[in-house]
């Protein structure tokens, strides 16, 4: 079982973003990716959820074997792909606990309801293990959220969701040195046989909290340097200079 | 011979008034964009007995009356009085918004409606079951006295989906003293309807009232709301709600006009469309000369959820006195591919996502009216027509 990113290619515009990206995600396993701003990492991660802003020029993705190229963005979700989104919208009018609702709903069998009690007691939990305030679930969805609450925000859909594989978007970035913590704790507690995560990141120090199986380095639309977590170190040491080098 | 009644020679002046006046025409300032050929409502006769069907849930705690197209069926008229009984209570509408002729009609025809007169409170529920080829010309009456309380509600719902009724509406609403009123009225009529609804509003010192419309029903709908504040510290809030779709066409005019110092005014109008429908919204702010420290605001908002729907905003402003505190504003925005986007990839299909920001949309008009059963019968209702739409 895993997510197998297979030669794609992506266009935005008719300009080329992703060039040939090779990956596979093992469930079980967590992969990290690094590199440089405006090498595509964002890009794969919206492709591979099926944002019709890009499009899909070559390749495909395989979700436990099954080819989801065709999917529409809402079946991929119910699939089982979550992003967690490195710039999360806002969407004024709908409050946290209506849109995780509409979302579990989505994920019930035609004319099977959702057991609301018991939806509202599992989000309670899941916001205590985020340390959320309850406030947020009245609230619209990241409406006025700070950077920090709207990429903890994304976690609690990720518990609440229960997806297959979860590519997390720069998910450290904007939260305080304790809510990463927190944040990673919940990644964590999700870690499991069956699933597979893929974390892009700029800083070596989430990855001290979430420790990777594996560390891939992108550039220009590819992978281009695949190692173990020690990669992480090194590129925070050294940068990305290597890749000047080499080009 | 019997003398005729006194609403009879109401009933009669207005028709000699109504016979010379013209219909809307082309180039009418009132009308620009508008549908004037909808207006003209000559040959149209008054619709037959009306019929019932299943009710809505009732709001808790409220008086209910409901009306078979004229007739009163259900409810006491111990604490209102129908028109029949007090007729020098019809409201002299002075249409001042575009459409004598039709309020005369209205004063000609009219032959049903309430008149809510309290100096305490009072917790009112109207449905108007509407059917018939023709024309219904009801009235609602409200006047508040000594620091009343009174919540309203008026639903005009259509008892089939084919019957081409007219309604041709009149509301008028005085806010006297100190008092707290809040008005809702929910168009639901069917796909073949119009609605025709002139509302007048007079706020006295320190009045508070919330007028607020939601329409989802009926093919063409013109509304004209004039609102007077006219007392110090009177503060009015007028909000509407729209969701037309292919087919439909919402005309709202409106005046907020301030005649006395330090008085406050509000407007907030939503539409959100779809397919092919048309809105127009034209709003006056007027502050007379020397209405002085008024507040005045007034915003139209607009969804577009396709291309090729078409919303007309004209916001005005005149301002004939000092230290005044306006402004006026209209948007139109399409829906984001962002936001529907971010609501998919949490597995919530297009239609839904799409309806789910509509609605939150919609919202935040809703809420303004800070009544927890209001407001939930005002989202189940906008929430039934985005559910109906595609
Ligand atoms: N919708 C779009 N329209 C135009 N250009 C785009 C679009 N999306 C991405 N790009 C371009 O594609 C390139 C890759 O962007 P992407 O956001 O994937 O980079 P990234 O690796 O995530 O960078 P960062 O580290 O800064 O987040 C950039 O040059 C960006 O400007
Ligand atoms: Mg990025």
């Amino acid at each position: 079982m895993s997510l197998i990113i297979e030669n794609l290619h992506a266009t935005v515009d008719g300009t080329p973003i992703l060039k040939g990206l090779n990956l596979e995600i093992p469930a079980g396993e967590v992969h990290a990716i690094m590199g440089p701003n405006g090498s595509g990492k964002s890009t794969l991660s919206k492709v591979v959820a099926g944002h019709d802003d890009y499009e899909v020029t070559g390749g495909r993705v395989l979700l436990d074997g099954v080819d989801i190229s065709e999917l529409e963005v809402d079946e991929r979700s119910r699939a089982g792909i979550f992003l967690a989104f490195q710039y999360p919208s806002e969407v004024p009018g709908v409050s946290n606990a209506n849109f995780l609702r509409a979302a579990r709903q989505a994920r019930l069998p035609d004319g099977e309801e959702i057991d609301a009690v018991a939806f509202y007691k599992e989000m309670y939990a899941k916001m205590d293990e985020l340390e959320m305030d309850r406030k947020f679930t009245s609230r619209s969805v990241n409406e006025g959220f700070s950077g920090g609450e709207k990429k903890r925000n994304e976690i609690l859909q990720m518990m609440m969701l229960d997806p297959r594989y979860c590519l997390l978007d720069e998910t450290d970035s904007g939260l305080d040195i304790d809510a990463l913590k927190v944040v990673a704790k919940g990644v964590n507690s999700m870690r499991s046989e069956a699933r597979g995560f893929l974390v892009i990141t700029h800083y070596q120090r989430l990855l001290d909290y979430i420790k990777p199986d594996h560390v891939h380095v992108m550039a220009d639309g590819q992978i281009v340097k695949s190692g173990g977590a020690e990669l992480a170190l090194e590129l925070e040491k050294s940068g990305y200079d290597f890749l000047k080098q080499t080009a | 011979m019997t003398p005729p009644s006194a609403l009879e020679a109401i009933r009669a002046e207005a028709l000699a008034k109504y016979e010379s006046l013209d219909w809307p025409a082309r180039n009418e300032e009132n009308w620009r964009f508008g549908s004037w050929k909808e207006a003209n409502l000559s040959g149209l006769e008054p619709v037959g007995a009306g019929v019932g069907i299943d009710l809505p849930e009732a709001i808790e705690g409220a008086q209910r009356f409901v009306f078979h197209n004229a007739e009163l069926v259900s409810g006491s008229a111990d604490s209102v009085q129908l028109l029949a009984h007090a007729p020098e209570l019809l409201p002299q509408t002075e249409s001042r918004l575009g459409s004598p002729k039709l309020s005369a009609l209205h004063r000609a025809q009219s032959q049903h409606g309430i008149v809510i007169k309290t100096d305490s409170g009072a917790d009112i529920e109207i449905i108007h079951l509407v059917s018939g080829e023709g024309l219904l010309t009801p009235t609602v009456v409200i006047i508040a006295d000594d620091g009343a309380k009174v919540r309203v509600l008026e639903r005009f719902i259509s008892t089939n989906d084919f019957d081409a009724t007219t309604v041709l509406c009149g509301a008028d609403l005085i806010a006297g003293e100190g008092t707290k009123v809040t008005y809702l009225v929910t168009q639901e009529l069917n796909a073949n309807s119009k609605l025709i609804r002139l509302a007048d509003s007079r706020l006295e010192a320190l009045a508070h009232a919330k007028q607020a419309v939601i329409h989802t029903g009926a093919k063409w709908v013109r509304e004209e709301t004039y609102s007077t504040v006219d007392g110090m510290d009177a503060k009015s809030e007028i909000l509407s709600v729209a969701v037309p779709t292919t087919g439909q066409e919402y005309d709202q005019r409106t005046f907020q006009h301030h005649g006395a110092r330090d008085t406050y005014s509000d407007l907030l109008f939503k539409n959100t469309l779809f397919g092919k429908a048309k809105t127009i919204f034209s709003g006056l702010i007027f502050v007379d000369d020397g209405a002085h420290g008024t507040d005045a605001y007034q915003t139209c908002r607009n969804l577009m959820m396709t291309n090729e729907c078409e919303a007309n905003s004209m916001p005005g402003l005149e301002i004939n006195a000092d230290d005044v505190k306006c402004s006026h504003g209209s948007t139109s925005a399409r829906v984001s591919d962002e936001e529907i986007f971010y609501l998919q990839a949490r597995g919530i299909d297009s239609k839904s996502a799409r309806n789910l920001v509509a609605q939150g949309f919609s919202i935040e008009a809703i809420e303004k009216l800070e009544d927890e059963q209001l407001e939930a019968l005002a989202i189940e209702v906008v929430a039934r027509k985005f559910a109906a739409i595609e």
